[in-house]
């Protein structure tokens, strides 16, 4: 029952991604909803689940855009890891922990990321890095507790 | 230990799938996209729609657009009349066939961009098929799956479009960097380019056929180097107001 209700909240974070985020978003600058369902998963279960479901996410989004399938995946992938090494120390429920933690993860995913999408041309990735991932990290921390709180009630109103 | 074992092996997943090649990336996105993304758009699409304004606005939309097209078609057989009077044969231009189609999703990701319509391989629509509003060219298929598409949209760095200014034949590559606007490549640097000039699909690349409106001229610069221009184009086509298109069929 319970896994049942992780694919409801990653369902719903997904549709929420698609359809409405871009009512919310300012120019280039968007929440990514993915990110923060990414860590709040991988802090609760650990590096396997975090490995497994950042690379699963990762290579769904990728499949929008097929230019750069697998790079997704992969940072995703490390993520999940990275983050679920660290379960059970972090994610109470301080909200300023967690818009911390993802606006760290989000903006580190995003420096993988840019490296390999910008053929390490540094003066697009400083580019885009300064004017999308910086705003959009932040933007994405700011709204986390709210989505988390809501994550955490559908999965059995869980207190980690 | 045992830890490390799905990152290493979703690591090596990861790289082998971003050195394929584009053909076989495509392949495997369409895959994916089969599984996942024709439920979730039958999921999402829950709205009842009124399919008679549907069908009587996609009729409308295909004739706008069609008239729009003759209209440029029109300019160009002017412009083309006084070359043509210099050669001795010339090839007819054929009628396109065009399914017009919804738009049901918007730039799912931050980097690359791309959007979502509702018809696909069903409806006969396939990789590279140009798509278009009345007002000019939007992208072209990228994945074409059983119900539904997704299009590189001229807002994707990945999108090339070879075009020309239709005012004086001045061919060039059209991307997009950042921004709200498009940058026109390789126009040399003594090419009368002016503000408001038109910008239309050339034909050549074998995707975009020729005469569709692409976007109009913003702003010129010298570049640095003074070998070239650097041309700002604003889109014909109003990105910000995309709900319903025409893909072509059949212009290959």
């Amino acid at each position: 029952m319970k896994v049942l209700r992780i694919i409801v909240v990653v369902l719903l974070f997904i549709i929420i991604q698609g359809q409405i985020v871009n009512y919310i978003s300012f120019k280039d600058i968007k929440p990514d909803l993915v990110m923060i369902v990414l860590v709040y998963l991988s802090l609760k279960y650990g590096p396997i689940f975090g490995t497994l479901f950042g690379f699963t996410i990762g290579l769904v989004v990728d499949s929008l855009s097929p230019f750069f399938l697998g790079l997704g995946a992969l940072c995703k992938s490390w993520i999940g890891f990275s983050v679920g090494t660290q379960q059970g120390k972090f994610f109470k429920d301080n909200p300023f922990t967690q818009a911390a933690l993802i606006f760290v993860a989000f903006v580190v995913h995003d420096i993988l990321y840019l490296l390999v999408y910008t053929k390490l041309n540094f003066d697009l990735f400083f580019d885009l890095f300064l004017s999308q991932t910086l705003f959009s990290a932040l933007y994405t921390g700011v709204i986390a507790p709210l989505l988390i709180y809501l994550a955490k009630k559908i999965i059995s109103g869980d207190d980690t | 230990m045992k830890k490390f074992i799905p990152l290493i092996i979703t690591t090596f997943i990861s790289i082998t799938l971003l050195s394929l090649d584009i053909t076989a990336k495509v392949k495997t996105s369409n895959f994916i996209g089969r599984v996942v993304f024709s439920i979730y758009y039958d999921v999402v699409e829950i709205v009842p729609r009124l399919s008679n304004l549907k069908a009587e606005n996609q009729r409308l939309h295909k004739e706008l657009t069609k008239l729009s097209y003759k209209n440029t078609q029109l300019k160009e057989a002017q412009l083309e009349n006084i070359k043509l009077r210099k050669l001795l044969d010339f090839k007819q231009r054929t009628e396109l066939e065009m399914t017009p189609a919804e738009v049901i999703g918007l730039d799912y990701g931050r980097f690359a961009n791309s959007i979502v319509i509702d018809k696909g391989e069903d409806e006969g629509l396939s990789y590279n098929d140009p798509v278009v509003t009345y007002q000019g060219i939007v992208g072209k298929i990228i994945e074409a799956l059983p119900t539904k598409s997704i299009v590189q949209p001229l807002y994707d760095r990945n999108c090339r479009v070879s075009v020309l200014i239709q005012k004086n034949r001045t061919f060039g590559i059209l991307v997009w960097e950042s921004g709200e606007n498009l940058s026109l490549k390789g126009i040399p640097i003594y090419a009368d380019v002016r503000e408001n000039d038109l910008v239309i699909s050339s034909g050549l690349g074998g995707i975009f056929p020729k005469g569709f409106n692409v976007g109009t001229v913003d702003y010129v610069t010298p570049e640095p180097t003074g070998l070239f221009l650097e041309v700002s184009v604003r889109p014909t086509a109003d990105f910000s107001k995309l709900e319903h298109v025409l893909v072509i069929t059949g212009a290959k």
